[in-house]
């Protein structure tokens, strides 16, 4: 983080206007406020917050499509304020894929490569190898509307990734697919970067795409970052209630009562074993909700204490039936006081 | 995007409208306004004549449009609902009436009349109502077929299974839902006949007169400006009013919910299959008949047939200052100018429109007014207020498809606009990522995807210009500026059979480049739903 090489953002504001006419907007609230992050080189970083935190308006910053109020986005050391968006070297891929309708898969993949000037018979080379990378090869003359969806972001990413971008950003690319799909392609996405070394912000709402993809991943809330680590720290020691919650960890509860610190803490399900018996120091609970979810059971039981937790187990459990689970001591991380 | 450079692409249309429409038609109102307190203008508002004027165009507009209803309606849902071979061009032929000249509409009622001896219909309001349902039939069909088509026919089967029979459930079903497009088809009828120029100028004979008509005959006829001025003055708050009305009732319409069907088109079976016989050849007799009279008129010469009207054309007729030939290349050439123009003031105005701002909506009202405003004001206009320097135009060539562009404007506006506005911004925005500049993304992006609709807009201007009649029988000065519906409408208004059959020769070959051009405009509109 202390080098210059990569993608500095410097308390980055975006303030859109209030309306003249006196109308009482929203727009007090910055969209984004003071955010500070940097991307080095060959680093994947995830932007995840809910829908509305100003996550794809700081994307659209760094991309040169809007302007910051205040702060200061710098590539390399070299400030990059008075860059059009067309001469920062930066590629987009958007949600909804924004594939050209009037070009065919390769004229599409080509249009980067044409704005640079490179030669027909290079760009068709070029066109070739990225098609190959994202699995299309022989897609050239197919039209946009005969593709799928997973297919159209393939041909997307490739189109962003043909003139080599110094870093690309990556809008909700997987938002409008399926699960299933969604999951697959997280992971080819992260294939693909990783081969070619690219840096590359990602941005999603999505925490399970996030830690797919990413290197590292920031938190947003409200125009602001709440939280900035590697997955696994992030999902071990969320630091705040709110990107716990984000983050799907079912437990909240005051640490004290489980042997951390006073105070709000998540208490990790994998930290959760189930017990065949009581034992010292077990707790004890009655189940109140179950949910069947392949390879295991999602169990919710009520402590005598009136405390309601969520745990994984591998058996079939009777609503209403007493269970016992230990807890390990390390699965219980303070939170942030709010 | 640069906001303001987007903007300034605003000053040309917006200079152009101004000088020669707001002036032009704004100095009429200026001086209709002014002589309400003029003698002469007093006497003749207040005159039996005038109120017999009033009463014909109203009466004419609302027994057409109720007469055109009535039987395009039968087409409209043969079309909705069945699966028929050629439905598709059905849907496009009965677009050609709608766009011939009314001219050679005249001319081909003339043609009608003259060989099935139907002589007594000449000059009478039986021929203009004709006229109109011929005019305005594909009106009809399409505005209330298309959306007939996309109402889900469940309601209706709904009716029925709970015991209403068909001609009930007719009445108190699919009538009230059809209501908006009804409504809007029925207002867009009335506006054109209440304002119809040159089929009751050449149809009508001298006792059916309308405003329009009395307009032209005050400006043209008695040199009566004042007089022509007011009776524009009147006319176009007529016009407004019916505008106002009809945007206010389709605000005040719900949305229909019983949703949007996939498809209810089915193949006819028994008696269905003669109920779309019914509706083809009624179709045939009404838009067919005229037209191929006409081109059987012309080519019909003593006893026999030939080419000798054709081949007359390029002889100069006496009355005519230039030979029908020559009409004809100014047509054209006025009509590829005309297109021209429009394609580059619309194309600016869409561009400096594009934002859905204040500004952008306003530009857009500004430029699609001429469309609203009767072809006779707007020649009228001209003649009056574009004759002193430093706008002394009235006497120029070029004023002639100047004055056709004002109407094809809005067609390339109206085109270019949505199709600029449907181009998500995320194109725009992933081919300036991907290294385009701005003018390289509108080449790139805007120009390739807003280009049919261009082209679109531009057929229309062309096949307007051609066929523009009220407006151009003010303007030109200029005996060598004559164009082929003015010189249709000079040899039709005299006796004599040759003369006659020059008239629908020259009509022929107008039509077939209308239709030409229609018919490729719905070629380009791939996807067309509604009227155009």
């Amino acid at each position: 983080m202390s080098t210059t090489a990569g993608l500095r953002a410097d308390g980055v504001t975006v303030r859109f206007g209030t309306k003249p006419s006196g109308g009482r907007t929203a727009a007090d609230r910055a969209a984004v406020d003071r955010v500070s992050f940097s991307v080095d080189e060959g680093e994947i970083v995830a932007i995840l917050g809910p829908s509305g935190c100003g996550k794809s308006t700081l994307l659209r910053v760094i991309a040169g499509l809007e302007q910051a109020s205040s702060g200061t986005v710098s590539w390399n050391g070299e400030d990059l304020q008075n860059r059009p968006p067309e001469s920062r070297g930066f590629g987009l891929m958007f949600q909804d894929h924004a594939l050209f309708p009037h070009r065919n898969v390769a004229d599409n993949v080509a249009f980067g490569l044409k704005m640079q000037g490179l030669a027909a018979a290079d760009r068709e080379r070029r066109v070739h190898t990225m098609l190959g990378l994202v699995d299309l090869a022989g897609y050239d003359d197919r039209r946009i509307d005969t593709l799928s969806g997973g297919e159209a972001q393939r041909v997307a990413l490739a189109r962003a990734l043909a003139p080599s971008p110094q870093l690309l950003m990556l809008d909700e690319p997987l938002g409008s697919l399926d699960r299933a799909l969604r999951d697959r392609l997280a992971i080819e996405i992260r294939t693909v970067l990783k081969s070619l070394g690219q840096a590359a912000v990602h941005v999603t709402h999505d925490q399970d795409e996030a830690f797919t993809v990413a290197d590292r991943v920031l938190i947003m809330r409200e125009g602001k970052v709440v939280a900035d680590g590697p997955p696994e720290e992030l999902w071990n020691n969320p630091v705040s209630k709110f990107a716990a919650q984000f983050l799907g960890h079912p437990n909240v509860v005051d640490g004290e009562q489980f042997g951390g610190p006073v105070g709000p803490a998540i208490l990790r399900t994998n930290g959760l074993r189930q017990l065949a018996a009581t034992e010292p120091g077990a707790l004890t609970g009655t189940v109140i909700e179950q949910f069947f979810r392949g390879d295991h059971y999602k169990v919710r039981f009520r402590l005598d204490t009136g405390i309601e937790l969520e745990a994984l187990s591998l058996a079939h459990n009777e609503l209403g039936s007493q269970v016992f689970f230990r807890l390990a001591p390390d699965a219980v991380s303070p939170l942030l006081r709010e | 995007m640069g906001r303001l450079p987007r903007r300034s692409a605003a000053v040309i249309p917006a200079l152009f409208v101004a000088i020669f429409f707001v002036y032009p038609v704004g100095s009429i109102l200026w001086r209709g306004i002014g002589s309400a307190n003029n003698d002469r203008v007093r006497q003749v508002l207040s005159s039996d004549a005038f109120a017999g004027v009033v009463w014909f165009s109203l009466w004419q507009a609302v027994v057409s449009t109720v007469l055109t209803l009535l039987v395009a309606l039968p087409a409209a849902y043969a079309v909705a609902r069945y699966d028929v071979i050629g439905r598709n061009a059905f849907r496009a032929i009965i677009i050609v009436p709608f766009v011939l000249p009314t001219v050679v509409v005249a001319g081909a009622f003339e043609a009608v009349f003259a060989r099935f001896g139907l002589a007594g219909l000449r000059n009478t309001p039986w021929a203009v109502l004709l006229a109109h349902v011929f005019f305005n039939y594909a009106v009809v069909v399409r505005i209330v077929g298309t959306f007939w088509e996309q109402l889900s026919a469940r309601p209706e089967q709904a009716a029925r299974v709970l015991g209403a029979g068909r001609t009930q459930t007719f009445l108190s079903v699919t009538l009230p839902r059809l209501r908006p497009a009804l409504g809007s088809a029925a207002a867009i009828v009335f506006l054109f006949t209440f304002t119809s120029f040159g089929v009751i100028l050449l149809l009508g004979g001298p006792t059916s007169a309308t405003i329009e008509t009395e307009i032209w005959r005050y400006a043209v006829s008695r040199i009566e400006f004042d007089v022509a001025a007011a009776l524009a003055l009147l006319q176009l708050v007529a016009v407004v009013g019916l505008v106002v009305l009809t945007t206010r009732t389709q605000k005040s319409r719900s949305v229909d919910a019983s949703g949007v069907a996939a498809s209810n088109l089915r193949r006819p079976r028994g008696s269905q299959r003669i109920f779309i016989s019914a509706v083809v050849a009624s179709a045939v007799a009404l838009l067919g008949v005229p037209v191929i009279t006409l081109i059987e008129r012309s080519l019909s010469v003593g006893g026999g047939y030939g080419l000798d009207h054709y081949r007359a054309l390029g002889d100069r007729v006496a009355l005519l200052p230039v030979s029908p030939a020559r009409a004809l290349t100014n047509s054209l050439q006025y009509a590829v100018m005309a297109a021209a123009i429009a394609v580059a003031v619309g194309t600016l105005a869409a561009l400096a429109a594009t934002g859905r701002t204040k500004f952008g909506r306003g530009l857009d009202t500004l430029l699609t007014l001429p469309l609203g405003t009767s072809a006779v004001t707007l020649g009228l206009g001209i003649l009056i207020a574009l004759d002193q320097p430093p706008v002394d135009f009235r006497t120029r060539w070029w004023i002639v498809p100047v004055a056709h562009a004002l109407v094809g404007i809005p067609f390339v506006l109206r085109g270019v606009l949505p199709a600029l506005r449907g181009i998500s911004p995320g194109l725009r925005e992933v081919a300036a990522t991907l290294g385009a500049s701005p003018a390289r993304v509108f080449r790139e992006v805007d120009a390739p995807l807003a280009g049919r609709a261009l082209l679109v807009g531009a057929a229309f201007a062309f096949a307007v210009s051609l066929g523009e009649f009220g407006a151009t029988s003010f303007v030109p000065r200029r005996p060598e500026t004559t164009t082929a519906p003015i010189a249709i409408f000079r040899l039709l208004g005299q006796p004599g059979d040759v003369l006659r059959g020059q008239a629908m020769a020259l009509s022929v070959i107008l039509m077939i480049v209308t239709a030409t051009s229609a018919l490729a405009i719905e070629r380009l509109h791939k996807n067309s739903d509604g009227l155009l």
